[in-house]
């Protein structure tokens, strides 16, 4: 895990996305525990209240659940809401190239074709 | 008890304190005592190897307890805290004290008797009155001068104050005993008052060391 | 967030000694994590570790340790608590072999064998010198810490434990602690005060900041880090803004200080900026506001 210290964004929400990422490609199973808080806190030299509140954005998103005095389980990530997860971060990385076209002052079709080659690339 | 004793008495203080300082007392009486001066009286070489004894005690105990209770006494030292932080500290502190007074009284008393003994079996017969009260004057006197001396340095954590009340006790003994020596001193006398101030002293010093703890609990 | 379960609680704590007062109304040491306890020379952070450790008892009020709400004085509460000064308090005569023997017979838990292993991780010269007195200030402080890590404890209240480290010492004293954390699960909490919070912030959890006997802020560091913003502006707006500012100070060139999270509409009109502020700042500019420290 890679956590930066100057880069704006609160520690705590590195690890949660970066678990979240985790979650999500599947590298947890369904109903297994995620690192313990204090274990998690020491490998990371951080703060326990600081893998605390990771866990609690992870736990308000649904990813998790807490068990009090066992920790963090991974929930069963249902299909219909892996597929929503990911959809959204398609979403988002297209709107990211869309911005980036416009301040490049490329037309719709230019976008189309720079899209459709990329794809092309991509599965031969 | 002697668990007590160990935390506060190293191991190089134990075999010096318990063995070999003994031991050469022992020894230095009787080489005193040996026929050196085959003119002189039995009662001379008794009467020096007890004074040199008794000077030397007074002044090694002293400088000892450096390295036992070096100033625990002291204000802005040392508050025993290591001793607070246990539950059992109090207890093994109050029974480090009662142990440290029983080896003196115990040791000056038996190297007391031993140097007697060396005397009597020296010359082949009994101690005379006189010897007996002398004797129990000497012990009592290099114990009371133990206690007070070691009272007074305890309140300092620099061995230089020992080695200077060691010293001050040390010519306080001859004092005494120069004034005890007089024809006209009734030594029964000086026996009670002195077996007053091996009670007090002893009691009392272990007593101020429990008060000095207590004190140590609170800053004002 | 609430402190969900407490090792140490102090109610009505009151001690007055040479004209100062400390008055702590209350105070609750989160149970599983690490507290710091932060404030300006004088503020009273010793007399109060020396309170909680059982080593002064000229106080009112009471403190409760561990889930059984024992006192200090009751069957293993000392036994559970590690706790090292700001000065070494051991025999100044005393080798480092007799710190140990002497240890060995004061608590239950001590392990010899772990104490000379840490000792010996620590680079404290054990066989090289006189005495506890010959030893260097940091060595003196590792070797307090040596003789608490190699116990069996659910609670460390360390004065100062780093104030005589270098910073690589330093760097392995929040590991240690860490690990202490981490090994207890949830059991064990440190309690600490120092002035290196910069050093410190990365194994704090909890903070109290005190000034003149009394605590002025507590939380967890990162509601702290919500409840307040770190504003830097204008000069020209400093005096709109500085009768909200927390322990701002104004230069030519601009204006910096805390800011309470509520009143962030204040800045709404000027031209300031916000950030999240640091543990370091945060205990700064809260010590700044209360001090009677003046700049010459």
């Amino acid at each position: 895990m890679k956590l930066l210290q100057n880069s704006g964004v609160p520690i705590y929400q590195q690890i949660a996305d970066q678990l979240k990422e985790d979650i999500l490609a599947g590298k947890y199973k369904d109903g297994e525990y995620l690192p313990s808080i204090r274990g998690l806190a020491q490998d990371l030299k951080i703060s326990v209240i600081t893998t605390m509140k990771a866990y609690e954005l992870l736990q308000n998103e649904g990813l998790v659940t807490a068990m009090q005095g066992k920790g963090y389980y991974v929930n069963a990530q249902d299909s219909e809401m892996l597929r929503e997860q990911h959809m959204r971060k398609v979403e988002e990385a297209l709107l990211e190239a869309l911005h980036a076209a416009k301040v490049a002052g490329l037309t719709r079709e230019e976008l189309f074709e720079i899209l459709q080659a990329l794809c092309a690339m991509s599965e031969e | 008890m002697g668990k007590s004793y160990k935390i506060f008495a190293f191991p190089e203080y134990r075999l010096l304190f318990l063995i070999a300082y003994p031991l050469c007392a022992i020894a230095g009486c009787a080489i005193v005592q040996m026929d050196l001066f085959s003119v002189l009286h039995r009662t001379f070489h008794f009467m020096v190897a007890s004074g040199i004894m008794a000077s030397m005690i007074v002044i090694i105990e002293i400088i000892g307890d450096h390295f036992l209770f070096g100033g625990v006494y002291a204000r802005f030292g040392n508050k025993m805290e290591f001793l607070k932080l246990s539950e059992k500290g109090k207890s093994l502190y109050k029974s480090a004290m009662i142990m440290d007074q029983i080896r003196r009284t115990v040791f000056v008393i038996s190297v007391n008797l031993a140097n007697a003994a060396i005397g009597i079996i020296g010359k082949g017969d009994l101690a005379g009155w006189l010897e007996i009260s002398v004797l129990i004057t000497y012990i009592l006197i290099t114990l009371v001068l133990c206690n007070v001396g070691i009272v007074i340095c305890r309140f300092s954590q620099n061995p230089v104050v020992n080695i200077a009340v060691g010293y001050l006790a040390n010519f306080m003994l001859m004092l005494f005993m120069y004034v005890f020596s007089g024809p006209e001193v009734s030594l029964v006398v000086v026996n009670v008052v002195l077996a007053a101030g091996f009670v007090v002293s002893s009691i009392g010093s272990v007593w101020f060391s429990m008060k000095k703890m207590e004190e140590s609990y609170h800053d004002e | 967030m609430e402190i969900e379960n407490t090792v140490v609680c102090g109610e009505k704590i009151k001690k007055a000694y040479k004209g100062f007062l400390l008055d702590v109304e209350s105070l609750r040491l989160p149970k599983g994590f690490a507290t710091a306890l932060i404030g300006e020379n004088g503020a009273g952070k010793t007399t109060l570790l020396n309170l909680m450790a059982g080593l002064r008892l000229d106080y009112k009020g009471s403190f409760t340790y561990f889930d059984e709400k024992l006192g200090i004085d009751d069957k293993g509460v000392k036994e559970k608590i590690g706790y090292t000064g700001p000065a070494h308090f051991f025999m100044p005569h005393w080798s480092v072999r007799q710190v140990a023997e002497a240890n060995e017979l004061l608590f239950e838990g001590f392990d010899k064998k772990k104490f000379y292993e840490i000792a010996d991780a620590l680079c404290i010269p054990v066989g090289n010198v006189k005495n506890v007195k010959s030893l260097s200030e940091g060595n003196k402080t590792k070797l307090m810490l040596a003789t608490v890590l190699a116990r069996e404890t659910k609670l460390l209240i360390l004065d100062e434990p780093v104030s005589t480290l270098d910073p690589l010492m330093r760097d392995r004293f929040c590991e240690l602690m860490r690990r202490y954390i981490s090994d207890g699960d949830g059991e064990k909490s440190v309690f600490f005060s120092t002035h290196d919070i910069a050093d410190m912030e990365g194994i704090t959890d909890y903070a109290i900041i005190m000034e003149k006997g009394k605590i002025l802020e507590r939380g967890f560091v990162e509601d702290l880090k919500e409840k307040y913003i770190l504003v830097k502006g204008e000069e020209s707006d400093y005096s709109a803004l500085s009768k909200w500012l927390i322990g701002g100070s104004c230069t030519k060139y601009g204006f910096s200080g805390l800011l309470l999270s509520e009143d962030l509409e204040r800045l709404s009109g000027h031209n300031a900026v916000a950030e999240t502020p640091s543990l370091h700042q945060i205990c700064i500019s809260v010590m700044k506001q209360n001090s009677p420290l003046k700049m010459i």
